[in-house]
């Protein structure tokens, strides 16, 4: 229906020379003509033959869920599409319910046929689908998603082109260990998230300063050691965003970063109440773009930081 | 004013579809696409352009949305006008629809490509794929075989 509205609403320009507008037989007969071309099109060309170059550059603007549950099981082609590694570089689970009950878990058992669905299982399926060339990867907090020692070395293997690394708050202590090690395999890491700070995190530090060249932004939070301070001044000197909000840094570590690191263009430390912003801070800070230092007072801090 | 002079001077570019009809479409529209460009850098340009994989019916709503989408720039009310015809010829008519995104991929129109793919995708978020199979008339080309062994492939992540 649409498209006869196309054809009526045509401006005289766009139709062509070789027809002229009295010959009525010979218009009625094209567009005869054109009504069997439809028809022919509508017959052979089918959504199940739609080039994949054009499949991809639709199934790039779904979200993960839609690409999982939604797409693939529709025909040949677009399950072939939907696998293709360009479209799952971005695995950001925060996007989706893992837990066990929720619609979308009972959903994927029930396409794929899974009994016993697991995050391990689930974190496979998805990395192997990108085909080592994942470059995000975001855990969120929950429950579910407790980072096995095995899944860490999975990853740590299986993408060695991440570049953005956001982990949950909790982590166990052999994943906590065995982490520094896998930064070594992610040389072009630029960002990484840790919704709490490891005991490795000085190791950390010193294997991103020395294997990652272009890293750019960290952030943690968590009570911080005058090692760890040292650690970012030393391995990161030329970080542009620390974000270290609730981070309770004391005033001297928080001196140490500001004096190591002087290409910073953001410093959060919001609420971290072991300091007063004075005039050295201030002046140390002068160059950075947006310092952030909202609720942080010795006034209003809680008694069990110190 | 300007416009007028302007319309009146511009140059005509001819082009024939891949069923024998000939469009005469300005210049400033055909050189939203990637692929008549290149031809008329190749000096191509005095003669007709054979676009052998795109027939008249599909070539007039790419010209279509072409000028439409060349108005709609910084006009938010176009925007949405060309946006609700999409997503219209997209329910009535899901064929043509995949036939018009081909056409845009392989005159490579950049602009139209992203708008197209965006609405169908849009289209197709949060929907089962029963539901998907039903609006847009898709086949279920699959053997039992071939769907057994692809949940097969899948399956061993979980085992």
């Amino acid at each position: 229906m649409l498209l006869q509205s196309f054809y009526t609403k045509q401006p005289p320009h766009t139709h062509t020379q070789t027809e002229t507008q009295t010959d009525t037989h010979a218009r009625t007969h094209r567009e005869r003509e054109r009504e069997r071309e439809r028809e022919r099109m509508v017959e052979t060309r089918k959504w199940e033959e739609m080039d994949m170059d054009c499949l991809v550059c639709i199934f790039e603007r779904l979200n993960l869920e839609d690409l999982i549950l939604g797409v693939p099981f529709l025909c040949k082609s677009w399950y072939q599409t939907s696998t293709n590694p360009l479209l799952w570089k971005v695995l950001d689970f925060n996007q989706l319910d893992l837990h066990p009950t929720s619609p979308f878990v009972e959903i994927f058992k029930q396409e794929y046929r899974v009994l016993k669905f697991s995050f391990t299982g689930f974190l496979k399926f998805t990395v192997n689908r990108s085909r080592r060339s994942a470059v995000e990867l975001r855990v969120p907090s929950m429950d579910v998603t407790h980072v096995q020692l095995e899944d860490l070395a999975y990853i740590s293997y299986e993408c060695p082109s991440l570049k953005i690394v956001s982990l949950p708050h909790t982590l166990l202590s052999e994943v906590d260990k065995y982490f520094p090690r896998c930064i070594a395999n992610w040389r072009d890491l630029q960002i990484l998230h840790m919704q709490v700070k490891p005991n490795s995190f000085a190791q950390i530090v010193a294997e991103i300063g020395s294997h990652c060249k272009n890293f750019f932004e960290l952030k943690t939070r968590g009570p911080f050691t005058f090692k760890e301070a040292n650690a970012i001044a030393a391995w990161l000197p030329n970080i542009k965003h620390l974000h270290l909000s609730k981070c309770s840094i004391t005033r001297e570590s928080l001196l140490i970063i500001l004096k190591g690191c002087k290409e910073l263009e953001i410093l959060d430390v919001r609420n971290c109440r072991c300091f007063d912003v004075d005039e050295e801070i201030l002046k140390l800070s002068y160059n950075i773009k947006t310092f952030n230092y909202e609720a942080c007072t010795t006034w209003q801090r809680f008694p069990y930081i110190f | 004013m300007a416009s007028t002079s302007n319309s009146t001077s511009s140059k005509i570019i001819t082009l024939r579809s891949s069923d024998g009809e000939v469009f005469e479409v300005e210049e400033s529209v055909a050189l939203e696409s990637n692929l008549i460009r290149r031809m008329m850098e190749d000096d191509c340009a005095n003669n007709i352009i054979p676009l052998p994989n795109v027939t008249a019916p599909i070539f007039y709503l790419v010209i279509e949305h072409c000028k439409k989408h060349a108005e709609m720039k910084d006009n938010k009310e176009k925007k949405k006008e060309l946006r609700s015809q999409g997503e219209e010829l997209l329910k009535s008519d899901p064929h043509t629809y995949s036939n018009l995104m081909e056409a845009v991929n392989y005159l490579d129109i950049k602009s139209l490509m992203d708008l197209t793919a965006q609405w169908l995708a849009d289209f197709l978020k949060g929907k089962s794929p029963r539901l998907i199979r039903e609006l847009l008339k898709i086949k279920n080309d699959f053997t039992p075989e071939e769907e057994a062994e692809i949940l097969e492939r899948n399956r061993w992540a979980f085992d």
